[in-house]
């Protein structure tokens, strides 16, 4: 592989590059879906390739090729640099990179059970029962479906600056899920689209799915008949599952400082972060710590080196409330004259470039048990697990819906609420974070599935969460 | 570089043949080869640009009732070989699946030589900086208030063959180049934005300063927007608007899938009078007016499918698994994900986007909708951003420029209030399936329609 990746660059400086580097990535998956107790989709892929990335009469360029053979490397290097110096008939200065230390190493998620030697039949039987037992709650549920999915990727980076880094990245999870149908309504309920982490089988192992399976079966059920949503300003109380997303959206997304300084504007949009408001700008409460932790174990965006070669790290992007970070890769950390990339470039595969993409955005544990929260909110609504979710292009606007939520009423959970929905403005919503759960209630949750980029990367990134308390919130949106 | 008929169907039937040999009792194979180039440009410069030559191979393996689906992109004997062992394997575990009946029966599926371009297949990096260079010197040509322009230029090479043991051949190429741009513009320290997009099978269709200079007078004339507060108003939909609820209804509704499932409005409404009488909604993945590609990911021809007819719901689009399902056959829908209307017409009116703001009170021009999702499937319940340019009408005449709204509001509501239907219609891209799917739409004119919150810019 090193012969390889040694002819792709020196092809590429051959032709004209001032810097270039090499991934050369296999990744293996499985996915089953199982839908009311048969298989649905039994898909089982790989895919291998390698990308090239040059920089050329100070533009970049990149091409990519599904034919690992040093035939095609010698081709498509040389594209690469075409592409680059067509890049650069459209310049406007030449592209400055962060420096990062050349360094030769290995990493390897740690792995206790590897989940491609389980035999499949034991996964489709685990799925499968989710479903019996949703169904087994009576002819009001319409579909019981579950899925599985384990991915592993082995990639190595090789760049003319003199990194050589092998990484073998390996993430599952599996979830259930119900949608109930009757009396006019649907309502679905599910564990958990976020039940994913970086590890093996243990993953899956650690929680018995088909326990969930049941329980969100009679939630569904009971969801249909619960009260809609009532229109209100009231005090929220977000389950971790769904502050996840929260984060994922409101704070991670305006953190990549690419979107930031404007090279996403025409797809994913922009961000109301701007640079100067870096240092000062009140993001959220004191209570509100928000890190970019790619070293954090179990998550989705946990690896040893970012697809520039730049070291895990732990980064700042919120501390006590205020705004003192970005994620970055090598170009746009140069742009804001910081002295180093926060090692957040990721590439979904072979075939797209790095971007800045989320490590494991999290919040960090607060002091709070969660019974002593509920005790001690008079009013309130608590929701879990999202529904829906949209947020503006510029990160400020958003709206999410949840699966399910309570009222609050004297510090205990009353009534079953069905359609919740709540909506704010980012800094507001976070400065009126008052309480945020203890370690207790902290876990790592997974999106593998954040889209960015033309053409599009879906990336696996983690978000590490305890449920939050966020005072005089607007719930219950809209009249339908 | 394309791989050719012949190499396709060979290849396919390569693999066919070694998977029945394997004691298949039906077997599907897809290659999808492709050669995509993408040049993408920000604050009036290029900052990505990327290419890709890619093949995959899907074989979907079929043991009477147990079926598995294998992927690879490695075109080699011994990969290959490994493929049809896999694939064979994974049915082998599985238990019966009732429901499964058989892979789709052979129609005859038509040529459409149209679909394919030269001139976009052999598209370079420079012709597409060149293209990039004039899109964004017409954009600041406009105005000098023009700051900075940002966008994507793609060209592609798409083959897709789809063979399967009851004897279908189907194998098509096809060229996409499309460009799509946001400038955003500043007069004292403010902001506007503007967006404009185009696609077509041929490149010289494309005229990048015609998309550059829309986009930039949108922008342009969006600087200034004023904050008004949200709630219900006659809303005018561009067709990039329009596209996305159309996107969005077919996902949740027009499909047999979702009827299956119980969450789609059919259920509710089908054969009833449920919306305006001008709305007429169909799917057709022949008609060269959209983005036509000749059959789905079964290999089964495209049919045209009458979605919504004079307001009132008439049928969803199939593949092979629902169809069967129901004792039908399938429509030519499949994408692999369950089958979808991916190539969707609205019945043009009469009406012009002037007429549209003369016969409005107190209403918005909405340009674009942005990070739309589902609020409530049955309901059809969308949420969703206004993005790159709204403006209040009041009175029959254009106001001012406003900051972006949030919308909650049930298409079903929504369509059932079409007032006017514009004569001149767009052909916008959306979804990417075999390629890439289209809507051709027209503006619309809602009657009522509800705004729940606004942003700051």
């Amino acid at each position: 592989m090193e012969d390889i990746a040694k002819l792709a660059i020196e092809e590429a400086l051959k032709a004209g590059a001032t810097y270039a580097d090499i991934r050369i990535i296999t990744q293996r998956w499985e996915r089953i879906i199982t839908r009311n107790g048969r298989i649905r989709e039994l898909n089982v892929g790989s895919s291998r390739g390698f990308g090239v990335r040059v920089i050329a009469d100070g533009a970049w360029g990149f091409a990519s090729h599904h034919e690992v053979s040093p035939n095609e490397v010698v081709k498509v290097a040389r594209r690469a640099v075409e592409i680059a110096k067509a890049s650069a008939m459209v310049k406007k200065e030449d592209v400055k990179l962060a420096p990062v230390k050349p360094v030769r190493d290995k990493y390897e998620t740690p792995v206790v059970k590897d989940p491609f030697k389980v035999p499949i039949e034991e996964k489709i039987s685990l799925l499968t029962e989710c479903d019996k037992r949703i169904m087994s709650k009576g002819e009001l549920i319409k579909v019981a479906t579950s899925m599985m999915r384990i991915f592993r990727e082995h990639k190595v980076f090789a760049s003319s600056e003199g990194s050589y880094i092998e990484q073998t990245i390996t993430w599952c999870g599996a979830t259930t899920r119900a949608i109930a149908v009757g009396y006019g309504e649907v309502q679905d309920r599910s564990f958990d689209g976020r039940n994913f982490n970086t590890g093996g089988y243990e993953i899956i192992e650690e929680v018995y799915l088909p326990e969930k399976a049941e329980e969100i079966s009679e939630e569904a059920i009971k969801l249909l008949t619960a009260k809609n949503c009532p229109s209100m300003v009231t005090d929220l109380i977000i389950g971790g599952s769904q502050l996840a997303l929260q984060i994922h959206e409101s704070c991670g997304h305006p953190s990549e400082l690419d979107r930031v300084l404007g090279t996403e504007a025409s797809y994913a949009g922009t961000s109301f972060l701007t640079p100067d408001k870096l240092g000062k700008f009140r993001y959220g409460s004191e209570v509100v710590n928000l890190v970019a932790d790619a070293t954090a174990p179990r998550g989705l965006g946990t690896f040893g080196y970012d697809d520039e070669g730049v070291p895990a790290q732990k980064v700042y992007l919120v501390k006590k409330g205020i705004f003192v970070g970005y994620l970055t890769d090598r170009e746009s950390a140069a742009k804001l004259g910081l002295p180093s990339s926060t090692g957040a470039a990721r590439a979904s595969s072979w075939n797209r470039i790095p971007l800045v993409r989320m490590t494991n955005i999290n919040l960090e544990p607060g002091d709070w048990d969660f019974e002593e929260l509920i005790q001690e909110t008079k009013k309130g609504l608590y929701v879990e697990t999202n529904r829906s979710w949209s947020i503006d292009d510029k990160r400020l606007n958003f709206q999410f819906g949840t699966q399910i939520a309570y009222l609050i009423e004297n510090g205990e959970f009353k009534e079953l609420i069905k359609n919740a929905t709540y909506t704010g403005i980012t800094p507001e919503f976070w400065r009126s974070c008052d309480a945020v759960c203890n370690e207790k209630y902290w876990r790592m949750w997974g999106t593998p599935n954040c889209g960015k980029g033309e053409p599009g990367q879906v990336m696996y990134v983690g978000h590490g969460t305890a449920p939050a308390r966020f005072r005089n919130v607007r719930v219950g949106v809209g009249r339908w | 570089m394309v791989m050719g008929k012949n190499s396709c169907l060979e290849l396919a039937e390569k693999i066919i043949n070694e998977v029945l040999k394997a004691g298949a009792t039906q077997a599907e194979v897809r290659i999808v080869h492709h050669n995509s180039y993408l040049t993408r440009f920000a604050n009036s410069y290029i900052h990505q640009n990327v290419g890709e030559v890619n093949t995959q191979i899907i074989l979907r393996t079929v043991l009477g009732k147990r079926i598995s689906r294998v992927a690879s992109n490695e075109v080699n004997l011994n990969a290959i070989r490994e493929l049809v062992e896999r694939g064979i394997k994974l049915a082998k575990i599985q238990e019966e699946n009732p429901e499964f009946k058989s892979l789709p029966e052979p129609e005859p599926v038509p040529e459409i030589e149209e679909l394919y371009d030269v001139g976009t297949a052999e598209c370079t990096p420079k012709t597409r900086a060149e293209m990039v260079k004039e899109l964004i010197s017409e954009a600041h040509a406009y105005s000098p208030k023009v700051k900075s322009v940002a966008g994507a230029f793609s060209t592609s090479t798409i083959e897709v063959t789809v063979v399967n043991s009851l004897g279908i051949k189907a194998y098509a190429k096809a060229t996409t180049a499309s460009v799509n741009t946001n400038v955003i513009s500043e007069d004292d320290g403010v902001e506007g934005f503007g967006y404009a997009a185009d696609i077509s099978r041929k490149i010289k269709e494309i005229d990048p300063r015609k998309i550059g200079r829309e986009a930039a007078e949108r922008s342009v004339k969006s600087l200034w927007a004023k904050s008004i507060e949200p709630g219900e108003y006659e809303v005018i939909l561009e067709p990039y608007a329009v596209t996305t609820a159309m996107t969005y209804t077919a996902m949740n509704g027009l499909n047999a899938q979702a009827v299956q499932d119980g969450i789609s409005f059919m259920l509710d409404l089908k054969d009833k009078q449920a919306f305006s009488d001008k709305f007429t909604l169909w799917d057709d993945g022949l008609d060269l007016k959209g983005m036509a590609f000749p059959f789905d990911v079964e290999g089964v021809p495209k049919k045209r499918v009458l979605l919504i007819e004079n307001g009132v719901p008439r049928n969803v689009v199939y593949d092979s698994f629902t169809a069967h399902k129901e004792g039908k056959k399938s429509t030519g829908h499949a994408t692999g994900y369950g089958p979808l209307p991916t190539h969707m017409f609205i019945k043009p009116g009469d009406s012009s986007i002037d007429e549209m703001i003369r016969e409005t009170k107190h209403g918005l021009l909405v340009t674009r909708f942005h990070y739309v999702r589902t609020v409530h499937s049955r309901k059809l319940v969308l949420t969703g951003m206004t993005r790159d340019g709204t403006w209040l009408i009041e009175n029959g005449e254009i106001k001012h420029p406003v900051k972006n709204l949030r919308f909650t509001e049930s298409m079903l509501k929504a369509f059932a209030n079409i007032s006017l239907i514009a004569k001149e219609v767009r052909r916008v891209g959306a979804g990417r399936w075999l390629g890439i799917g289209s809507v051709v739409a027209p503006a619309i004119k809602i009657d009522k329609f509800q705004f729940t919150g606004v942003t700051t810019y």
